[in-house]
């Protein structure tokens, strides 16, 4: 019995991990018509009351698991994702299939050629079960959404699962389906990773193809895995990862062979903390969590530098900039011609990025060159990633307009969601959130790790060291179970 | 160098009325009013960001459009 078949035994097929299902399907341990039966029906059960979906697929899932397990037992197993159920964010295109980015105005907008992501899935196996409700065409952190509903947080129904891949997060944390795609400009794959405790990332800029996806803000769109462990992390990202020939913005830089270094640990590495950014503005008990995190690193063998960046602070006006201006240029006809098919809180929020100048966005961009640049010193001689909250504070009840930081600091929720996460989305470094931790309300809570370009490997390593010492990212909520 | 007065909201509501003409956003009385408040503290705080990009030092710097390592 191998290492992954021993975690297994026991487990229910929901409760599977992607790594654990695809090894027990190549062992003919697991039926795929099997596995994708039980995901359809908890689909049904509970994917209502979360509104977690856009839209399911039942026969086209269950065609996929039959011709699945026709080929194993013909000896022929395309991937590592072999009869695995994946659910895909709305905003990703796939052939044949309804893509809106959960909105109106392309209810009826069905794409002809799958996104280079969902081609490299299929290529690997995987059976695209469903698509995801999200935050109206992804501009917003809570996935309350006017059309499919406001995506429900397992953990507690009447919170948000934040966003804008909040169905992804949802299903994925209520074990409706072992893993899905999100997407991220400002946070939107480590957002709702972290309120719905699971593991994901957002890639280096130009690290995995965004060709097919509908954009957000262009110049920051990134797509990524979420999924309940780092393990499950990195096995999707290796098949997503890679240079797009046709387009979607990748680089040509090699991609590592992220599952044979995961198990390296992190003995030696630095690890930044920014004390005068990460530990303020940040609700008590997600400091803790932080504090305790890094605490779980030393004991790895890595050492904490604590740095300082200057003018940090201002990643959140340069990504409120460009993460508006962008998507209103995109939008900018549609919102002319039919604003009323948008949702009001998008609609607001295209409105909004009309007013910004040109040098506004201008001096946002340049502002990104000059703090990737403060990061990239740091990664060339002091530090091999930075640990920080994901979040700064957890789950908070849908609806909520404003979030106090701390006494007297109130924010609107959008830039106070995006505190953390923006230095990511702005620098274009990799961004990995790991389950750390929960607080007095038994909410989960999410530690980002930021690291160098194309350094997802590191920030891996580092997740899944520390995943082999704590237990946060076996906590399951209990709605579901 | 003089110091840069923030922005307020009677000017910001007179900029959105202007912007919403001239762009052909024909925002109605109450949605530019709804737009205000957020407008007033987005647009000094992009105002502020860039004035921290526009020291010497930042002489070499490009705007970010694509990311090219």
């Amino acid at each position: 019995m191998t290492d992954i078949s021993k975690r297994a035994a026991g487990k229910k097929l929901y409760e599977l991990t992607v790594a654990e299902a695809s090894q027990l399907i190549a062992a003919g341990e697991v039926s795929p018509v099997e596995l994708t039966e039980e995901v359809l029906s908890r689909i049904e059960k509970y994917g209502g009351e979360l509104a977690a979906f856009t839209s399911v697929h039942p026969e086209e899932a269950l065609d996929v698991a039959k011709a699945s397990e026709l080929m194993l037992k013909a000896g022929h197993r395309l991937g590592p994702l072999h009869g695995i159920p994946i659910a895909v964010k709305d905003n990703i295109s796939v052939a044949g299939r309804v893509t809106s980015g959960a909105s109106k105005i392309l209810a009826d907008y069905v794409p002809k050629e799958d996104s280079e992501v969902i081609k490299r899935l299929r290529s690997a196996g995987a059976n695209l079960v469903a698509n995801t409700n999200m935050h109206e065409l992804a501009w917003g952190g809570t996935s309350e959404n006017p059309h499919f509903g406001s995506v429900k947080n397992p953990w507690d129904l009447e919170r948000i699962a934040s966003g804008s891949s909040g169905g992804s997060g949802a299903a994925v944390a209520a074990r409706l389906v072992p893993a899905a795609l999100g997407t991220d400009t400002g946070g939107s794959v480590r957002l709702p990773c972290s309120v719905n405790n699971l593991s994901g990332i957002r890639p280096t800029i130009g690290r995995v193809s965004t060709r097919g996806i509908l954009p957000l803000a262009w110049s920051m769109d990134t797509c990524g895995p979420m999924t309940h462990t780092v393990e499950d992390t990195a096995l999707l990202m290796q098949i997503m990862a890679g240079v797009d020939s046709a387009g979607g913005g990748t680089a040509d830089v090699a991609v590592c062979n992220y599952l044979d270094e995961l198990n390296s640990g992190i003995s030696g590495m630095r690890i930044g903390v920014i004390p005068s950014y990460f530990y303020e503005q940040v609700q008590p008990d997600v400091l803790k969590a932080l504090k305790d995190s890094l605490d779980v690193f030393k004991e790895l063998g890595a050492q904490v530098v604590e740095l300082d960046i200057e003018n940090i602070d201002h990643n959140i006006s340069a990504l409120m900039t460009v993460e508006s201006a962008e998507p209103s240029a995109f939008h900018q006809r549609w919102l002319r011609e039919s604003p009323e098919e948008y949702g009001e809180n998008v609609r607001f929020m295209f409105e909004q990025g009309e007013l910004y100048l040109a040098t506004h966005y201008i001096q946002a961009q340049r502002y990104r060159a000059i703090l990737r640049s403060q990061f990239l010193d740091c990664f060339n001689s002091k530090v091999d990633f930075f640990a920080l909250p994901t979040l700064p504070f957890t789950a908070p009840i849908i609806g909520t307009p404003e979030v106090e930081l701390e006494p007297g600091v109130i924010r609107p929720m959008l830039e106070a969601i995006m505190r953390f996460t923006g230095l990511a989305s702005v620098t274009g470094l990799p961004g990995l959130n790991i389950q750390g931790g929960f607080d007095r309300d038994n909410l989960p809570i999410g530690i980002q790790l930021l690291g160098s370009p194309f350094g997802e490997s590191v920030l891996f390593r580092a997740g899944h060291a520390f995943q082999q010492v704590t237990d946060y990212h076996l906590q399951a909520p209990e709605y579901g179970s | 160098m003089s110091e840069i007065k923030p922005l307020d909201s009677k000017l910001v509501e007179s900029y959105i009325d202007t912007v919403s003409r001239i762009a052909k956003i024909n925002l109605a009385d109450d949605r530019q009013k709804a737009h205000v408040k957020d407008a007033v503290r987005l647009l000094n705080d992009a105002n502020d960001l860039s004035k921290h990009v526009s020291a010497r030092e930042f002489i070499d710097i490009s705007p970010v459009t694509v990311y090219r390592w």
